[in-house]
């Protein structure tokens, strides 16, 4: 099972598509305009996403001209009974704040709401009033491809002890009252803590606990000496883990 | 032995306390007081069979591979129309039998030397449709027939690419199966909470 990359957002690009055949558009006036419009297509669209946060990510086309392009967005929800009151019918939606934007990134968070159900998105450029075709995004569902963060972590200490405590990271969907819901109520996470003894090797890091407590106590630790606490969420359903929290270190007094 | 002399004396008193306190436990029991329910629980299954990353892993590595190749983006073969008039308590069979046709008719047919891990996968959805094998049918069939035709009709109708799409969907597959025959859910539903 390969490890994901750490820190990594997670992203999967679809092999190339040749399904925009332009020799299907013999109709087209004049083919240097074919050539721009190839030239300028966006290419690698992907969607990244961290707890539920996700973007839609594209690279600009081959042409030395492509950076002055501008990009347009569409997306598609393809779940029948939400479309069917929420958008009349499965069709591209336009969107409105990535139409016509210069940058390479669009948010569609809150487009891509449904957790479990997957979603296509799609872009094209414009340059100097031509138009690519669409490049196409892979299938998309949040539920199972966004990657979980890292926990934040403080630290506490007695003169043998230390005492953490675990925050899971937090989606961007709110409850009723306001406050942000943790990735945790999405998923069965484990938190893992691990402690590095700085007197003895900085980069080994020790797995202390796993679970699901918010708080824990380390016992037995030496006075005088200066440690680390490092912590990830573990995702057992899939045995993946999150990137490594940032150190929190503390010097037993 | 005394006291015992006197409940035993006091029979009204022991008709009444046993109405009055057990009539209420009985009818919030959790426990299956009707019929239906010997159906319910042969339409479960354990949660286990679904926590193992390294079968899971497989079957959205294999969806992933098909849809990659899937450009169609208008058609859907598992969705929420299967589940359009079926209570909730037939959704596992409907489940069942949409994994028994996609095992048959999809895994084990020419797919098999298309993509890597068919096998594999096919035989985990096997298993689970195994040891739900007497999950039946609770009420009239109706519904889940004329779902299961659209779905099976849908796929005909893409073609070549109907089988494409169908591995590309494993992995909503393997989830809605999840979902409609184990008893927790995966927490946060298959909705958003907000």
């Amino acid at each position: 099972m390969p490890k994901r990359k750490r820190g990594a957002f997670q992203s999967w690009s679809c092999s190339p598509k040749h399904e925009e055949d332009h020799a299907f558009l013999p109709l087209l006036p004049d083919a240097s305009n074919q050539d721009l419009q190839d030239s300028i297509k966006p290419q690698k669209v992907e969607f990244h996403s961290l707890n539920f946060n996700t973007t839609l990510h594209w690279q600009p086309g081959w042409a030395k001209e492509a950076r002055d392009a501008l990009y347009f967005v569409q997306y598609k929800f393809t779940s029948f009974l939400l479309f069917l009151h929420r958008y009349g019918q499965s069709t591209w939606q336009n969107k409105e704040e990535c139409w016509g934007i210069s940058s390479h990134v669009c948010d569609l968070t809150h487009e891509t709401s449904d957790i479990q159900e997957p979603y296509y998105s799609r872009v094209r450029a414009a340059l100097a009033g031509v138009y690519s075709s669409w490049s196409l995004s892979c299938r998309f569902t949040p539920w199972r491809e966004t990657v979980i963060g890292p926990p934040m972590v403080t630290v506490a200490h007695s003169n043998k002890s230390i005492t953490v405590k675990l925050q899971a990271p937090r989606s961007p969907y709110r409850r009723k009252r306001g406050s942000t819901i943790p990735m945790t109520n999405y998923y069965d996470l484990l938190y893992q803590v691990f402690i590095i003894n700085n007197l003895l090797d900085e980069q080994h890091r020790v797995l202390v606990y796993e679970g699901k407590e918010k708080v824990i106590e380390i016992q037995d630790l030496r006075p005088g000496v200066s440690y680390c606490i490092v912590a990830k969420m573990y995702m057992p359903m899939l045995d993946h883990s999150s990137a490594y929290s940032s150190r929190q270190c503390t010097v037993l007094q | 032995m005394a006291s015992l002399q006197t409940l035993s004396r006091s029979f009204p008193g022991w008709v009444f306390f046993c109405c009055c306190c057990c009539l209420p436990l009985l009818l919030t029991s959790p426990l299956p007081l009707k019929g239906t329910s010997a159906a319910h629980h042969a339409c479960r299954l354990r949660k286990i069979n679904f926590q193992q990353p390294y079968i899971r892993n497989r079957t959205y590595t294999l969806a992933k591979m098909a849809s990659a190749s899937d450009k169609d983006t208008d058609n859907r073969l598992i969705g929420q129309q299967l589940f359009v008039n079926i209570r909730e308590n037939n959704r596992c069979y409907l489940m069942k039998r949409v994994v028994e046709f996609v095992v048959k008719d999809v895994l084990l047919t020419e797919a098999k030397n298309q993509y890597p891990y068919v096998e594999e996968v096919a035989q985990f959805l096997a298993s689970l449709t195994s040891e739900l094998s007497s999950c039946q049918l609770s009420g009239k069939k109706e519904h889940i027939e004329k779902n299961l035709e659209q779905m099976k009709n849908k796929m005909e109708q893409l073609g070549e690419n109907g089988k494409t799409k169908a591995i590309g969907e494993l992995d909503l597959l393997f989830d809605y199966m999840e979902n409609a025959c184990t008893d927790a859910p995966k927490k946060g539903g298959s909705k958003k909470k907000n």
